[in-house]
């Protein structure tokens, strides 16, 4: 800007700059108003130095522009004004700066405490869920509680199975006998649209899912590496100490479900177990009764019973089972004896009678499809005219 | 209030005031050493290329000067010679006894002075004029054998003390008329009755002082007076001497110098208002820097003039100042006044070491003025020597080219005082006229007789006041040749005898007008500094002008005339130039009642038609 004045004043040869009121000066106090003491004073120096300049190019003595009184007074009286304006300037400035600062730490804590607030909000929001899945928990836990407090296994199972579905919206649910030797798992119950579990599994040729279950025998679940074919989770069934049988649950939203619902699924898991192991131990108590004495051998009605129970299950879960029946040729001297050889050739789900009246040997083999009812009936009968029963 | 800028406040405060020191410290000691003065003003002095091929007419202008016997006569024809010298008329000196033989003729002029026509031829010159040829009686004189020449009807009483001058038309523009008690001039005349076909053109008191009268093909001038032996009359004489030939042409230098005396000087101490009639509440110095300078510069500006100072040591009359001293006591008016002269394009000129006159005690002054004669002319020179150092402290790059007596007295032991003490000094400008009984160092402008490198160049007019006589005595150097040299004495104003009561705005405008009417009624003049208006006049004085004339034509030539040149032609009622720019110059017509021009030469020769016929 001041080139262009000072060109406008030597182009024109206004001389504006002799004068003691001058556009310059001005323009200076302006540029200090504007810019402060440091931009005002470097305008006032250009304009002095202008003023030496052209006091020189028109031939005037530069000496009397500082030792004239007047003239030293003007240029001190707009020196002076211009440091002034322009420390005023400044000092506005630096109190809009320092209001600034102010005003942005004020945001900054503003925006902190808006964030403590929220994290107060969410740690609130947080604990009342907590509480209230704590309470939800108790009350889920009330209810399996109630839930799975059934006199039979199958029915503890079958519950289970409705539990998994409803409260863990669990899908394509099964359970698994797991043998003695835990080399193989047969199906007890499914609980599918789609046949996806066999009737049983060999855990030898078991994907390594399986086998790291068996290995840690806990609750696991899927993990990257493993097929998309395995379930979603696998829980033991605990028994006396022993992993009795497995829950496989094929689809399980893990997403949808809170720490406290796992919490909850484990606690069921085990809870599983004690209901069966107190189911089974009470079945005995009251199978004892239809037993014959001092064998597990179901008398004839206990037996029908049960397979009115399996014909259910496969009328319902669509489970094979096949009945065999064996004449004895003579009367047994002890079914103590004759059980000791029979189970040892049978599987622990299977079920033995015995008729007197007809002195016959039954056999109810669950998931044995109708298939296999030849083949196994001859390998028995063949047992027991080998151990000469 | 920040801290931060409370702490910036105090360090360009005390940034401020550190500032203020230094320049402070520096503009008293030595910032006039590190910043040189502007150097004083050049000024050309050029000269008009001669041409040798210039035409050139039948006529030349031809005036005889009879030299008589007598006071009046020798007074008169020595002022007479002088006029028309400056106004670079070719005059020759005869003695009564060879005027017979003059040829007559339209372009000659015979004047006598002095009052014993008893030695003067009356046949002849009555053949002469009745011939043609032009007479001026330039004194009074009482013959009533020359009555048939001179227009006189009866002879009356010689009258003593006649006071003032006036116009009974316009001769030359600016003359003022003067009347009792004004006593620029005091007249003897005579008391004559005139023939009618007498034509005053001046009077005073009801007498004629000066008229013309046609006898046969000639003219003649009476001068009714003895004021013809006074310098300030040879410029109106000059310009009537023009009514006489078919045309006239003088010379003009055209040199406007304004002096400021006292100038830088030290001011004195007190308050306006309680020293002068300036009813000021500020100092003097104050008064001086701010006020007075600032008028002087605005009249320069707006005036066309060029200031030239004299300036002095001190104003205590024993010279017991050493050189630091006397340094000291000049440093405000030489640096403040000093450098703005120089810088507003002036020059400063010498005064002297104080006030006191170079005189010494054997040659007179004033003893009204109080003054300490010197010794001899070697404490002058140690004088002169000492103020030389104050000036050379100031302004090593500049000499003193020029010096003005103290009140304008000075003598010869002086004058060679200043030739041996400073011999580059060029100019010794004193007064035009004044009282030499009473020290006053009257001057002509010439070449120092003694010290052919000084020159005299006289102040002309002086002070604030519109004083008629002072105004007659300008115009009147100016008709004589075109020279304005006018002086002021600033403490004026604080000097009661010299204010007259006045205060500064008073006296500035009777000065203003002074010099504005000088610029508008002679735009011709230039201003300059003393040093180039003496190189000018030189210059003018030197040039050879060549005069000729034919019957319709008026021819100028010249060799070493000073460009540009100006001249007055005068011709006869009826007679015109055509006024406007021609190849040579230009010409324009001036307020006069007989056609009166103002030629400015910018080529060494012109051919200037004649228009009309002489009535």
């Amino acid at each position: 800007m001041f080139v262009l004045l000072i060109g406008i004043d030597l182009f024109f040869n206004l001389g504006t700059i002799q004068n003691d009121l001058n556009l310059f000066y001005a323009a200076a106090i302006l540029f200090a108003l504007r810019y402060g003491t440091i931009f005002g004073l470097i305008s006032f120096g250009i304009l002095l130095l202008y003023k030496v300049l052209y006091t020189g190019l028109m031939g005037g003595d530069i000496f009397l522009l500082f030792y004239d009184t007047n003239s030293l007074l003007t240029l001190f009286y707009y020196f002076a004004i211009t440091v002034i304006v322009g420390l005023f300037s400044t000092s506005f400035r630096e109190r809009y700066e320092i209001s600034q600062f102010r005003n942005e730490e004020l945001k900054d804590e503003n925006t902190y405490l808006k964030e403590t607030v929220d994290l107060l909000n969410t740690s609130q929001t947080t604990l009342r869920q907590k509480l209230l899945q704590s309470e939800y928990s108790l009350n889920q836990l009330y209810e399996l509680a109630v839930s799975l407090d059934l006199p039979h296994p199958e029915l503890i199972r079958s519950e289970t199975i409705r539990l998994l579905k409803k409260t863990f919206l669990a899908s394509d649910v099964a359970i698994y006998h797991v043998d003695r030797s835990q080399k193989s798992m047969r199906l007890l119950i499914r609980q599918t649209e789609k046949k996806e579990f066999p009737q049983t599994i060999f855990l030898d040729e078991a994907s390594s899912m399986f086998k790291r279950f068996f290995q840690v025998q806990e609750t696991t679940l899927r993990q990257l590496d493993d097929e998309d074919t395995d379930p979603m989770l696998l829980a033991p069934i605990v028994v006396d100490g022993q992993t009795r049988e497995v829950v496989v649950i094929k689809r399980l939203p893990l997403r949808k479900l809170t720490t406290d619902d796992l919490h909850v699924l484990n606690i069921l898991f085990s809870w599983i177990g004690t209901r069966v192991q107190n189911a089974e131990n009470l079945i005995r108590k009251e199978q004892h009764e239809k037993m014959h004495k001092g064998t597990s051998f179901y008398k004839k009605e206990a037996f029908t019973e049960l397979v009115a129970i399996q014909e259910q299950k496969k009328l319902h879960h669509g489970q094979p089972y096949i009945v065999l029946d064996y004449a004895l040729g003579y009367e047994p001297v002890s079914l103590e004896s004759i059980e000791a050889i029979v189970h040892s050739y049978l599987r622990e789900i299977d079920v033995v009678g015995y008729d007197p009246e007809d002195n016959k040997l039954l056999l109810l083999l669950p998931g044995t499809s109708e298939e296999h009812r030849q083949r196994i009936y001859d390998r028995i009968e063949g047992i027991l005219i080998q151990k000469g029963v | 209030m920040e801290k931060r800028t409370v702490i910036s406040f105090s360090l360009f405060i005390v940034l401020f005031l550190v500032i203020v020191g230094a320049i402070q410290y520096l503009r008293i000691h030595s910032l006039h050493t590190l910043l040189p003065n502007v150097a004083e003003q050049q000024m050309n002095i050029d000269q008009l290329k001669s041409d040798a091929s210039a035409k050139a007419g039948e006529h030349q202008l031809q005036i005889y000067l009879v030299r008589d016997e007598g006071d009046l006569a020798v007074g008169t024809a020595d002022n007479l010679l002088r006029g028309l010298q400056y106004a670079k008329l070719d005059v020759r000196e005869v003695s009564p006894g060879a005027v017979g033989s003059i040829a007559p003729s339209p372009y000659t002029i015979i004047i006598f002075t002095g009052e014993d026509s008893s030695r003067w031829p009356f046949v002849a010159m009555k053949r002469y004029v009745e011939q043609g040829g032009n007479l001026v009686f330039a004194n009074r004189f009482k013959d009533p054998a020359w009555n048939a020449l001179t227009g006189v009807e009866e002879i009356g009483e010689y009258v003593p003390d006649v006071y003032g001058l006036n116009f009974e038309e316009t001769i030359f523009p600016g003359y003022v008329d003067l009347n009792p008690p004004d006593d620029l001039f005091v007249h003897s005349v005579v008391d004559f009755a005139l023939v009618d076909e007498a034509n005053v053109m001046l009077s005073a008191e009801g007498f004629p002082i000066l008229w013309e009268y046609e006898v046969g093909e000639g003219n003649v001038l009476f001068w009714n007076t003895t004021i013809t032996n006074q310098k300030m009359i040879r410029g109106l004489f000059v310009q009537t001497l023009g009514t006489m030939p078919p045309a006239f042409v003088t010379a003009q230098a055209a040199i406007k110098l304004m002096y400021i005396d006292d100038f830088p000087a030290p001011v004195m101490d007190g308050k306006m208002k309680d020293v002068s009639a300036t009813p000021l509440d500020k100092s003097v110095k104050d008064f001086f820097a701010e006020d007075w300078w600032e008028d002087m510069v605005d009249l320069a500006k707006d005036d066309d003039v060029i200031y030239t100072g004299a300036m002095i040591g001190t104003y205590e009359e024993e010279m017991e100042l050493v050189d630091e001293q006397l340094i000291k006591r000049g440093e405000f008016p030489m640096l403040y006044f000093g450098r703005k002269l120089i810088a507003h394009g002036g020059e400063i000129g010498l005064h002297g070491y104080n006030h006191q006159s170079l005189v010494t005690a054997d040659e007179p002054i004033d003893p009204t003025y109080g003054y300490i004669p010197w010794k001899d002319k070697e404490e002058m020179k140690r004088s002169l020597l000492q103020a030389e150092s104050v000036f050379a402290n100031y302004f090593p790059a500049e000499t003193l080219k020029s010096y003005v007596p103290p009140s304008n007295a000075l003598n010869r032991t002086g004058v060679d005082a200043i030739a041996e003490a400073l011999p580059e000094l060029r100019t010794i400008a004193s007064l035009y006229t004044g009282e030499p009984e009473n020290g006053d160092f009257v001057q002509e402008f010439e070449f120092d007789a003694t010290h052919p490198n000084l020159y005299h160049f006289p102040r002309v007019t002086s002070d604030y006041g519109e004083e008629r006589g002072s105004i007659f005595q300008m115009v009147d150097a100016i008709a004589n040749f075109g020279v304005f040299s006018h002086f002021i004495h600033p403490d004026d104003v604080i000097d009661p005898d010299r204010a007259f009561g006045r205060d500064w705005d008073t006296m500035f405008t009777s000065l203003r007008k002074i010099v504005h009417d000088v610029k508008d009624e002679y735009p011709h003049l230039e201003a300059y500094t003393q040093h180039y208006a003496t190189e000018k006049l030189i210059t003018y004085q030197q040039a050879d002008l060549n005069v000729t004339f034919d019957e319709s034509t008026v021819y100028l030539a010249g060799e070493g005339l000073v460009n540009p040149s100006h001249f007055t032609i005068r011709l006869k009622p009826g007679q015109s130039l055509e006024t406007g720019e021609f190849e040579f110059g230009t010409i324009e017509q001036w307020e006069a009642d007989r056609p009166l021009y103002l030629v400015t030469l910018t080529s060494a020769n012109a051919e200037i038609a004649i228009k009309g016929e002489a009535q």
